[in-house]
């Protein structure tokens, strides 16, 4: 009886040794979830169209087939054509070419807006939900503040109080969405910081920082990289909003917002003027969203709808 | 083992007392604090294994923690090597820290999802700064994985793709890793198959021999306790109930709660039925919010009296180290 039983404990251990030297190969866990991702086709192709379209902002000058400033008092507001695809517009500027550098302001406003909001959200949120008592609910209260103005007048205001440009666009939509991330980061910390492995670190004497550094954020990561693809469009659409508002990046610098902005007056006349870029915005957000989904699926399972 | 028994005790608990404030906020009326944890005091030699044992929510894993200061203590003092472990801060703490591990229950929580096994089992060596060079620690890791039975192979995988058993040597290989003097186990065998719970403490046992820890060893079943302590102390709703090497305690339990326990082990021989009685307990744990005046125990004890409502029993030397929380210990002891 004791015989069989070793027998089959040693097997089984035998079998667990095979599995681990011989047999599958185990990967770690962001191996996996890329896997999980390649069989994904849609967020797949949505990554191609992005990784198109960061190309398409990176090689604008080579491109472009007109320089966007250039004015061409000949040749304004005409219809698409074989030397304007898309049609001029009313300065006799190429739409086409303003669309390709407008991809430039959009996304990059996109991407460094959510960076600043990412680094502002993680820090504030991770010491909100790590230290609790008085930090947190001075945090909490702050966020609530935030949260308690409509967002486009929030960013308004910002924008007005602060003055019109680039680097202050950045701060303004940074300000407007890092609530979302730090909110996510509080409530992932809060219940990570009760795991033994981080009671472990404590016990062999590691400082907070250490504590927040390797043992917190390594395990919010997967959250931090779906919040920021998932927020990228949704600065995108600020952006649009604000140049469309005529406080956000200023002509003649071509941004996706303050071309249909311009394009309103006309268009009824020139229809296509104002619906590119528009198509643009939508392509890149749509492109953005559905990707962080996916990714959301990849790197979270349990999250899955 | 007994000959270091005689030396200066490697730690002293006294008093040790830990209140958790209970449901208060700016709508309720504050209530009173739980005691978690209430005046405990016992010595661990080098070497020796403390077995504490109790039901569920007695007290016993909040009083490991509050040992290793993972939850402070509400009041008392913790001796650790002559020093007081409780007033320590900033670099005397972290020095201290590193003489003292503890070991987890769950071996799917207690390991970094994100770190390899390398990682993990080096992170208390990292903070400790132990070693200068990468290669000297990883030579380290890769000593401490033989000791506890892992496959050098696994140095660069992640921890789930590990068994129960396996986890909980690395887990083990981590709290080994700076060489302490005192390792808390909190259940560290509980959450493991039967099979492989042998073989966790056999090795924690070995480890001692080889090494000359100490363990607080937290387990809420007494044959495992049986199977590792050298001293053993029961412990209800937070206090204290009898403390007695193994051999007494469990030859002359002296205690109604630890009979009680004691007489629910179940017994493999046939024979034996007719002399095991049973002592079954009435009612539920009362809450360590509002436990019961006088002895925290009378309103489930089967020798209950007047004055075990009233007058809160010390712990008394009743001979041979072993103590004993009860009034009417000397009538419990006679009984059979």
């Amino acid at each position: 009886m004791v015989k069989k039983f070793v027998g089959f404990f040693n097997k089984q251990k035998k079998f667990e040794e095979d599995i681990m030297e011989n047999g599958i190969r185990y990967s770690s866990f962001y191996g996996d979830s890329f896997h999980r991702l390649m069989k994904n086709r849609m967020a797949m192709f949505c990554a191609l169209v992005l990784v198109l379209l960061i190309l398409v902002a990176i090689f604008a000058p080579l491109i472009a087939p007109y320089d966007p400033a250039y004015q061409d008092y000949s040749a304004v507001l005409q219809e698409p054509s074989s030397a304007h695809l898309l049609g001029t517009d009313e300065y006799g500027r190429d739409i086409l070419s303003r669309i390709i550098y407008g991809s430039r302001v959009s996304i990059s406003i996109g991407i460094v807006a959510q960076i600043v909001a990412s680094i502002v959200g993680v820090a504030l949120g991770s010491l909100a939900g790590y230290y609790g008592g008085v930090i947190d609910s001075v945090i909490s209260r702050i966020m609530e503040i935030f949260q308690a103005f409509p967002d486009l007048i929030f960013a308004m205001a910002i924008m007005t109080f602060l003055g019109k440009g680039v680097i202050n666009l950045f701060i303004a939509l940074g300000l407007l969405t890092w609530v979302r991330t730090a909110r996510m980061i509080r409530g992932s910390v809060m219940q990570l910081k009760e795991k033994e492995y981080i009671e472990a670190s404590k016990v062999s004497g590691a400082s907070t920082y250490w504590i927040i550094m390797k043992g917190l954020i390594p395990n919010c990561l997967s959250t931090i990289i779906v919040l920021v693809t998932l927020g990228i469009p949704n600065a995108i659409m600020y952006e649009a909003s604000l140049s469309f508002l005529g406080i956000g990046i200023q002509p003649p610098t071509p941004s996706w917002g303050n071309m249909i902005s311009a394009a309103q007056t006309f268009i009824s006349y020139r229809p296509l003027y104002s619906i590119m870029p528009g198509v643009a915005i939508m392509i890149t957000v749509i492109a953005f969203n559905i990707f962080g989904d996916g990714l959301r699926d990849a790197l979270d399972p349990k999250l899955k709808a | 083992m007994s000959e270091n028994f005689d030396k200066a005790p490697l730690l002293e608990v006294s008093h040790l007392r830990k209140l958790f404030p209970s449901g208060s906020s700016v709508f309720s009326r504050k209530s009173a604090p739980i005691k978690a944890v209430d005046d405990v005091s016992f010595t661990l030699s080098a070497g020796e294994t403390l077995g504490v044992v109790g039901e569920s929510g007695c007290g016993k894993s909040t009083m490991g923690r509050a040992v290793l200061r993972l939850i402070e203590p509400t009041s008392g003092s913790v001796i650790f090597k002559g020093k007081d472990f409780t007033k320590a801060t900033g670099q005397e703490l972290r020095q201290m820290r590193s003489d003292m591990q503890i070991i987890f229950q769950d071996p799917y929580a207690s390991l970094n999802p994100r770190m390899t096994v390398g990682e993990i089992i080096a992170e208390p060596l990292e903070i400790q700064k132990r070693y200068k060079t990468k290669e000297e620690e990883r030579k380290r890791v890769l000593e401490v994985m033989d000791v506890v039975g892992l496959n050098p192979k696994y140095y660069n995988r992640y921890p789930h793709e590990f068994s129960g058993g396996q986890r909980q040597r690395i887990g083990i290989a981590r709290a080994i890793v700076l060489g302490p003097s005192l390792v808390v186990c909190d259940e560290p065998v509980s959450a493991l198959d039967v099979s492989i719970q042998s073989q966790v403490l056999n090795l924690l046992r070995q480890l001692q021999s080889s090494m000359g820890m100490a363990y607080i060893f937290i387990s809420h079943s007494l044959s495992v306790i049986k199977h590792i302590s050298d001293r053993v102390m029961v412990m209800y709703l937070g206090h204290v109930m009898e403390t007695a090497d193994k051999e007494e305690l469990f030859a002359n339990p002296s205690h109604p709660y630890t009979r009680a326990l004691l007489s629910a082990i179940p017994l493999p021989e046939r024979h034996s039925k007719e002399k095991h009685q049973r002592i079954i307990l009435q009612g539920d744990l009362p809450s360590p919010a509002d436990p019961p005046s006088g002895c925290v125990f009378h309103t489930r004890c089967y020798m209950a009296d007047a004055i075990c409502s009233t007058e809160k029993p010390e712990l008394r030397d009743i001979g041979n180290g072993h103590f004993v929380a009860c009034h009417f210990c000397e009538k419990c002891r006679g009984k059979e």
